[in-house]
């Protein structure tokens, strides 16, 4: 048994391992999370006070039948042709939760971009890198974490593609 | 400080094993101890709390403390610290002292607790049968009884 199971403390993300790891600075914001609210990444921006733009949702889509990540405004719709030319497929659908959660390791709603279970390919947003830093989930609902975006590529292996529509 | 009266301390760095069995029942809470924290789930991550912590029962009022621990956990972020190892200090306490703990609080913790009052001079060990980790809630008199007891002993 581990020690935060013992203590009853919440131990850090497999996320913010990752980023521990690395060497990466990013600051981490919390907030009451409302299962009754029904959007998390607009949950988000509403409780941190912060542009909607700068927060960034976690998908995970299915291309040619491999899972893939996206990294997207809260304000866009997930472009799933982009996604999928952008991950060298052909055709690209939202991936089941159940196998979204299991490849994670996290559960859906608090699906972070960085430290899956398994090995992903991850594709961020182009519109990260308008801003100087940006928002993300930290591995569990009520957790967002602040970094930069080119700390965010860098931390999740990603590729960066434009796959948003606004 | 003129007396001390401790209620199911933790006690960082004392030698007694502080980890809970590897039993599958054990494996199972902290398994619902993960979703819920990843979830966010209030009323789940204070329903394990109450397995562990609060087996005397699951009163409204002790799921009450349970909740509001829970959202201390999931607002926490990145904030919690370690707690020093404090065992080793233990024989430094020189005022009348008591602690309390109850033999249906967490196995471990009950070892804990009697290794730190047989660290402390003085230190009058109370076993409390059928209590959990919440002594307030659950044994008030005693706890109030030992307040007064022990500041007795400090000349108060």
């Amino acid at each position: 048994m581990t020690d935060a199971f013992f203590a009853m403390k919440a131990k850090a993300t497999a996320a913010m391992t990752v980023l521990g790891e690395l060497g990466i600075e990013y600051t981490v914001h919390t907030y009451p999370h409302d299962p009754r609210h029904g959007s998390y990444g607009a949950e988000a921006a509403e409780a941190l006070g912060v542009p909607p733009a700068r927060v960034f949702k976690t998908l995970v889509a299915a291309v040619d039948g491999a899972l893939a990540v996206a990294v997207v405004p809260v304000t866009g719709q997930l472009d799933l042709k982009a996604l999928a030319a952008a991950a060298g497929g052909k055709r690209a659908a939202m991936a089941d939760v159940t196998a979204a959660e299991r490849a994670t390791g996290y559960v859906a709603g608090g699906i972070s971009p960085l430290g899956h279970r398994k090995r992903l390919p991850v594709i961020v947003d182009r519109g990260a890198l308008d801003f100087p830093t940006v928002f993300c989930s930290g591995g569990r609902r009520g957790l967002e974490i602040e970094l930069s975006p080119a700390d965010l590529v860098r931390a999740a292996g990603a590729t960066v593609a434009a796959l948003a529509r606004l | 400080m003129s007396a001390l009266v401790l209620l199911c301390p933790g006690v960082p760095g004392a030698p007694a094993r502080n980890e809970a069995e590897n039993t599958p029942e054990n494996q199972e809470l902290e398994a619902a101890f993960g979703r819920a924290i990843q979830a966010a789930d209030v009323d789940d991550l204070a329903g394990v709390m109450q397995g562990v912590w609060g087996k005397s029962g699951a009163t409204p009022e002790a799921m009450e403390q349970f909740r509001s621990a829970a959202r201390a956990i999931l607002n926490n972020g990145d904030l919690e610290e370690e707690d020093a190892p404090v065992f080793g200090r233990l024989g430094e306490i020189a005022v009348p002292s008591a602690l309390l703990v109850g033999d249906a609080d967490h196995p471990p913790l009950i070892e804990a607790n009697k290794q730190a009052a047989a660290a402390i001079f003085g230190c009058e060990f109370t076993m409390v049968p059928g209590m959990d980790h919440l002594p307030p809630l659950r044994e008030s008199d005693l706890v109030m009884a030992a307040i007064t007891r022990t500041l007795a002993r400090a000349g108060w």
